[in-house]
């Protein structure tokens, strides 16, 4: 049996619970909104730990489940749990146990031995862009020249080895990539405020991989603008087609997830005019659900089938 | 001239003594506070598409911070607050993009950092108190029991006590059966007493004395991958229990500053 926690109605969950429906894979949902109706009993005695939890009446001893999938909002966000959101406002008491629900679960993961998508502690690398880009070039992939600085000389010298630069935040916070115009340049000075992340920017096409554990599911995007997410935005529109990788880039994204401990992840690499593929970054959360509605291919398929048995082939 | 930093917020008692400790052994030594890295006149970091990283930041007053340029490090700075960002979000955003920024400067000099960061650390997981008692356990350690329940009417253990700031008044009947009536979220724990503070300095266990417990310490160290902590030890029915571990202990006894000044003294690049 698996657990997935989270929103249901949210499209990577949902397809996960379809998958699992399809493949006939018992699994319980854990509501992240409906967290004040459910209770949790963890202990920790005679040097060994106990974990149960009851929904809808019955109860689940945690550690049977064989594999848990994670996409889990801040509680602190949930509509339920905050005052000025009267209509669904769950009340104190309410807001208490949910509020002690998600602590308790939360840290009982940190300690679990089941098949996680994916620990806390792991998906923290992706907090940090450029110190993630250093653990990616260690698992052999380039990395895009980069300059993380509040310095206009140090900008300018870049400028001088790479004419075509693009910039985008340094922490998780999702930004928008967006290539240094002439509308940047004049405000430039401003970065001596805060620093500013810039990367060569390198000509070629998007590759976005998902590794599920011991399969991988390329995806190529065929976009007119840099940050194909948001191409509507620009009135552009985004093809993605299914893509076959080389071996040896297949797996240095098998070793890349390892090395992270993220056996799900989306990989962003880049393929360049010359052949070559770059990395940009890992996502130890993907909303795979994008690329699979898109193409067809089946991820949440794999996802319910590792979790359930430690293996998506 | 190969120097040793020390970074450390501005009320950080343990970092200055520390500080002036290698100073007074004639070492070149630098201390900077996070303020000043807030403040800093430049931040260049550079990753080249090898991923070879490197840094230079020069400070206010001019002095200039080179990864290249470091023979150890020692890290005390957990977080940044950027007062120059009036707009609240805009100031979050701020102080997420710097904890950013020095996460990935601390990557670049890793090697010659005593207590390096990860970015596993942002969940700081010693606060876990499951967390804790199973890496306790691992290192050979005996640990006290706890409980937490959502619902003391569907699962309470009457051996423990309610982990409150006060204590109620009562037997532990009387207590169980009010917090039993009441049914709100509880923490039980074992009652534990006495507190004994140990510190690890590299492969120094300081404190005690007892070799049944340098031993659980030392490996408890390693597990955590800190070459300095400092652990509070209890007693639970005759047993020595880990309470807590604490990774960046506001003061300690001289002796355990001079330690670990010479530990950073005599660091080698790992």
């Amino acid at each position: 049996m698996i657990l997935i926690a989270g929103i249901p109605s949210e499209s990577p969950v949902e397809m996960v619970i379809n998958a699992a429906d399809k493949a006939n894979i018992p699994y319980l949902v854990l509501n992240q909104r409906e967290f004040h109706l459910y209770d949790i009993s963890v202990q920790w005695k005679d040097n060994r730990f106990r974990a149960l939890i009851k929904v809808n009446g019955r109860e689940y001893d945690l550690e049977k489940f064989k594999g848990v999938y994670l996409r889990m909002m801040d509680y602190l966000f949930l509509p339920e749990l905050r005052k000025n959101k009267v209509f669904n406002y769950v009340g104190t008491e309410a807001v208490q146990k949910s509020e002690f629900i998600h602590q308790v679960f939360t840290n009982w993961l940190a300690v679990t031995q089941c098949r996680i998508f994916n620990r806390d502690a792991d998906m923290n690398s992706n907090f940090s862009k450029p110190y993630q880009l250093q653990l990616i070039a260690e698992a052999g992939f380039k990395v895009p020249p980069s300059l993380i600085t509040s310095d206009t000389g140090a900008f300018n010298d870049f400028e001088k080895k790479y004419p075509e630069i693009i910039y985008k935040s340094i922490s998780g916070t999702r930004s928008i990539v967006n290539e240094v115009g002439a509308k940047e340049k004049e405000i430039l000075k401003k970065i001596r405020y805060l620093p500013v992340q810039f990367q060569k920017k390198l000509s070629g096409e998007n590759i976005r991989v998902h590794v599920v554990g011991d399969v991988l599911f390329s995806t190529r995007i065929i976009s007119p603008v840099i940050d194909y997410r948001y191409a509507h935005r620009q009135g552009a529109e985004s093809q993605l087609k299914a893509y076959k990788l080389p071996d040896i880039v297949s797996e240095k994204c098998f070793k890349l997830s390892r090395k992270l401990n993220l056996p799900l992840c989306g990989i962003d690499l880049f393929k360049t005019t010359k052949g070559e593929f770059y990395c940009f970054e890992v996502n130890p959360s993907p909303a795979y659900s994008y690329y699979e509605a898109n193409t067809g291919q089946k991820i949440s398929e794999a996802i319910a089938r590792y979790l359930e048995t430690g293996s998506a082939k | 001239m190969m120097k040793i930093l020390i970074l450390a917020g501005e009320q950080d008692r343990l970092a200055f003594s520390l500080y002036e400790k290698i100073k007074s052994l004639n070492f070149p030594a630098m201390l900077v506070t996070n303020r000043q890295l807030v403040n800093a006149k430049s931040w260049i970091h550079e990753i080249d598409e090898k991923g070879k990283a490197s840094a230079r930041i020069t400070l206010r007053n001019g002095i200039e911070i080179n990864s290249r340029k470091l023979k150890a490090v020692f890290n005390r700075i957990r977080f940044f607050s950027v007062h120059h960002f009036l707009n609240e979000k805009d100031r979050i955003y701020a102080e997420n993009e710097l904890t950013a920024l020095y996460y990935s400067f601390m990557y670049c000099i890793r090697l010659v950092t005593i207590n390096p960061v990860k970015t596993h650390d942002l969940v700081n997981e010693q606060a876990n108190p499951l967390y804790l008692r199973q890496k306790a356990v691992e290192a050979g350690f005996s640990v006290s029991d706890i409980h937490f329940t959502s619902s003391p009417r569907w699962q309470y253990s009457k051996n423990l006590q309610p982990a409150f700031f006060y204590q109620p008044t009562g037997s532990n009947e009387e207590i169980a059966s009010h917090l039993i009536w009441q049914n709100r979220p509880l923490t039980l724990t074992a009652q534990a007493t006495g507190n004994q503070k140990v510190w690890v300095v590299g492969k120094n266990v300081m404190g005690v004395s007892d070799e049944g417990i340098k031993k659980p310490v030392l490996k408890l160290s390693r597990l955590s991958g800190k070459m300095f902590l400092e652990i509070d030890l209890s007693t639970d029915t005759g047993k020595t229990v880990l309470a807590h571990i604490n990774l960046f202990p506001e003061q300690a006894p001289e002796e355990i500053t001079e330690t670990l000044a010479q530990l950073i003294i005599h660091y080698k690049k790992s």
